[in-house]
C-alpha cells in the first residue's frame, strides 16, 4: 500500500476510516504525516487503521468560530485525544466529555466536514474500527 | 566585533490607525529608531524585516528598503510567528559579531486591525494549525491555546482567577504607556465575566488585534546608551499542538537556559522580564516553564506584586500583547522596546528602578518556536 498522505487521511474519513501512519520498524503510530518516525527515525511507514479509542488529553468549548459554517453550530466542543495506539488527534466531542475520560469516536459530518466525534466509552465493547459510516 | 548593541528604538502607537498600511507603519517606527540611534538612513547596511499578514509580499524587506531609500548589503524577511522579533534580534547579533553588517535595521509592522476584517484575521491566524488534522475541525488560534490551557490547568491546578490576575496586571501596566492600545482599567471580575471565546479563555484573556510597528537599530558600536545583546537561545520542538510532547516542557525553559548560559548569567540575576503574552495562559506557562514562578504559581506571584513596577522582577511594563496590543511581529518586539527603555532609564512613568539585565522570551505558533534573549546595560 502507498504511504499515507494528507489527501488519503481526508479520503479515509470520508470512507469512515481513521487512517494514520505506522512505523514499520518500531510500530509507533504517528501524530500526522511524517517523513520519519518520531520514535526511532525510520523512514519506512505503512498506513494503519486506528482504533478510535483513547483518553482525552485536552478539551475546550468554542464560542467564537473561525468560519461561517462553524459559526452556525456554536457552541461546539473540541478535544485532543491520545489514541490507545499513542497518537494524539483532534476532534469534536460530546459536551459532557472531560480531560482524562476514556472515549471512543465515530466519524460524523459536522459543518460539512468529516470529523471524529468522541463520546465517553461505554466499557470494553467500544465501537470497532470501520463500524460506522460517515 | 565582540558584541552587538541595541542602539535605537522606535515605535508607533498601537491601536486603530485608520488609513495606515504595513509599510507606512514600518516607515514611522524605522525613522524613529534610526533617529534614536543618532544615525542617518545612509548608515544602515542591513535590514531584517518581519512578515506582515496584511502585506504577504514575496520580498517585503526589499519593498521596504526601496521605499526607505536604503542601499543594503543584506536584506531578509523572516517568518516565525510571535518569535520572529526575538529571532531577528538574535540573528542581527550574529551578523554584527561575524562582521557581516555594521548597522542593521530590524523592523516589523502591520495594519492588522484596520487592514482586514476581524474574521479574515482570525481565519488567517487559524492556519498555524495543521491543515488536515486540525483546521478542518473548526479550530482557531484561541482554540489551540484553550486546549493547551485545559491540559495545563488539569496538570498544575492553575485556575482561571490566576490567569485573570495576569490580565489585570498587563492592563495596569498599559495604563502608564501613552502608545498602548487598551488603557481602560479592568478588575478581576471584568476578566472572569467577559464573554467566553474558547473555554477556559474569555475575551479579556485574549490580546486585541492592533495596528502598529516597532523598529530597532542593532550595531557593533555601543554609542552612548547601547544595550548589549548578551546571549540568545532557541528551541523548536513541534509546530502543531497535536505534536506537542509535554505541556510543561514546550522548549521555553530550554531556550531561556541557553540564552542565560550564552550570557554567563543566572535567571536570578535578571532585573526585568519581557515575556510573550498572546493569551493569559501563554504568559502563565512561559513564566512557569522558564522558572520565574513555580508551576501553578504565576497568578499568585502577580497578586503579590512580584511582577509589578517596583516589584522584584517586573514583567512587561508596557502592558504586553494583552493590553499594549498585538500587531503581529511588532507586538512581540514591543516587549524588547520596553526592556531597552527600562535598561536605559528612559521609561518615564513606567521606570522601575535601575535594571541592568533583562530576559526576553518570544513564542510563535502554539508554543512552537521559542527564542530567548538576554540584554545587559553595561555601566
Ligand atoms: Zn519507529
Amino acid at each position: 500500500m502507498a504511504q499515507l498522505t494528507e489527501a488519503s487521511f481526508s479520503a479515509g474519513l470520508a470512507r469512515g476510516l481513521l487512517l494514520l501512519q505506522k512505523c514499520a520498524s518500531c510500530g509507533s503510530v504517528q501524530k500526522g504525516v511524517r517523513a520519519r518516525c518520531a520514535q526511532c527515525g525510520s523512514r519506512t511507514m505503512e498506513p494503519y487503521e486506528a482504533s478510535r479509542n483513547g483518553t482525552v488529553y485536552a478539551r475546550t468549548r468554542i464560542f467564537r468560530a473561525p468560519s461561517a459554517a462553524f459559526r452556525s453550530i456554536v457552541p461546539y466542543d473540541l478535544c485532543l485525544v491520545d489514541l490507545a495506539e499513542g497518537a494524539r488527534i483532534m476532534g469534536h466531542c460530546a459536551p459532557e466529555v472531560e480531560v482524562g475520560d476514556k472515549v471512543t469516536a465515530r466519524i460524523a459530518t459536522i459543518a460539512d466536514e468529516n470529523l471524529l466525534f468522541f463520546e465517553k466509552a461505554m466499557g470494553p465493547g467500544a465501537v470497532a474500527p470501520g463500524g460506522e459510516e460517515a | 566585533m565582540s558584541a552587538s548593541y541595541l542602539v535605537g528604538v522606535g515605535n508607533t502607537a498601537f491601536g486603530r490607525k485608520e488609513g495606515s498600511s504595513a509599510l507606512s507603519l514600518m516607515e514611522e517606527s524605522s525613522f524613529a529608531a534610526i533617529g534614536d540611534a543618532g544615525l542617518e538612513p545612509g548608515d544602515i547596511d542591513g535590514l531584517l524585516c518581519g512578515y506582515a499578514t496584511t502585506m504577504p509580499h514575496l520580498m517585503l524587506s526589499d519593498v521596504f528598503a526601496e521605499r526607505m531609500g536604503l542601499e543594503l548589503s543584506l536584506s531578509l524577511t523572516l517568518q516565525l510567528g510571535g518569535a520572529t522579533g526575538a529571532a531577528m534580534i538574535a540573528l542581527a547579533d550574529d551578523l554584527i559579531r561575524s562582521g557581516r553588517s555594521r548597522n542593521i535595521l530590524v523592523v516589523a509592522g502591520e495594519n492588522r486591525l484596520t487592514g482586514q476584517s476581524r474574521d479574515q484575521s482570525i481565519q488567517t491566524l487559524a492556519q498555524v494549525g495543521d491543515p488536515v488534522f486540525e483546521v478542518p475541525t473548526g479550530a482557531s488560534v484561541p482554540a489551540y491555546y484553550s486546549l493547551m490551557a485545559s491540559r495545563y490547568m488539569y496538570e498544575t491546578g492553575l485556575r482561571e482567577g490566576d490567569l485573570a490576575a495576569l490580565c489585570v496586571l498587563m492592563r495596569n501596566h498599559a495604563a502608564r504607556h501613552p502608545d498602548a492600545h487598551l488603557k481602560e482599567p479592568i478588575a478581576l471580575a471584568d476578566v472572569l465575566d467577559s464573554k467566553p471565546i474558547a473555554t477556559p479563555l474569555k475575551l479579556l484573556d485574549c490580546c486585541p488585534i492592533s495596528d502598529g510597528s516597532v523598529a530597532f537599530v542593532v550595531s557593533g558600536e555601543p554609542g552612548g546608551r547601547g544595550v548589549r545583546i548578551a546571549g540568545s537561545g532557541q528551541a523548536h520542538r513541534h509546530q502543531h499542538i497535536s505534536a506537542m510532547k509535554d505541556v510543561r516542557e514546550t522548549g521555553a525553559g530550554h531556550a531561556a537556559k541557553a540564552a542565560l548560559k550564552a550570557a554567563g548569567l543566572d535567571l536570578k540575576a535578571m532585573d526585568y522580564l519581557g515575556i510573550y503574552d498572546s493569551f493569559s495562559i501563554t504568559l502563565a506557562m512561559l513564566l512557569e516553564e522558564i522558572g520565574v514562578a513555580p508551576v501553578g504559581q504565576s497568578g499568585a506571584f502577580a497578586r503579590e506584586g512580584q511582577f509589578a513596577q517596583g516589584g522584584p522582577t517586573p514583567v512587561n511594563l508596557h502592558g504586553g500583547l494583552l493590553s499594549f496590543g498585538h500587531s503581529g511581529v511588532a507586538g512581540g518586539m514591543a516587549h524588547v522596546a520596553e526592556a531597552v527603555r527600562q535598561l536605559q532609564g528612559k521609561a518615564l512613568d513606567r521606570q522601575s528602578g535601575q535594571p541592568q539585565t533583562a530576559l526576553i522570551h518570544g513564542d510563535g505558533g502554539v508554543m512552537s518556536a521559542h527564542v530567548s534573549l538576554v540584554l545587559v546595560r553595561d555601566r
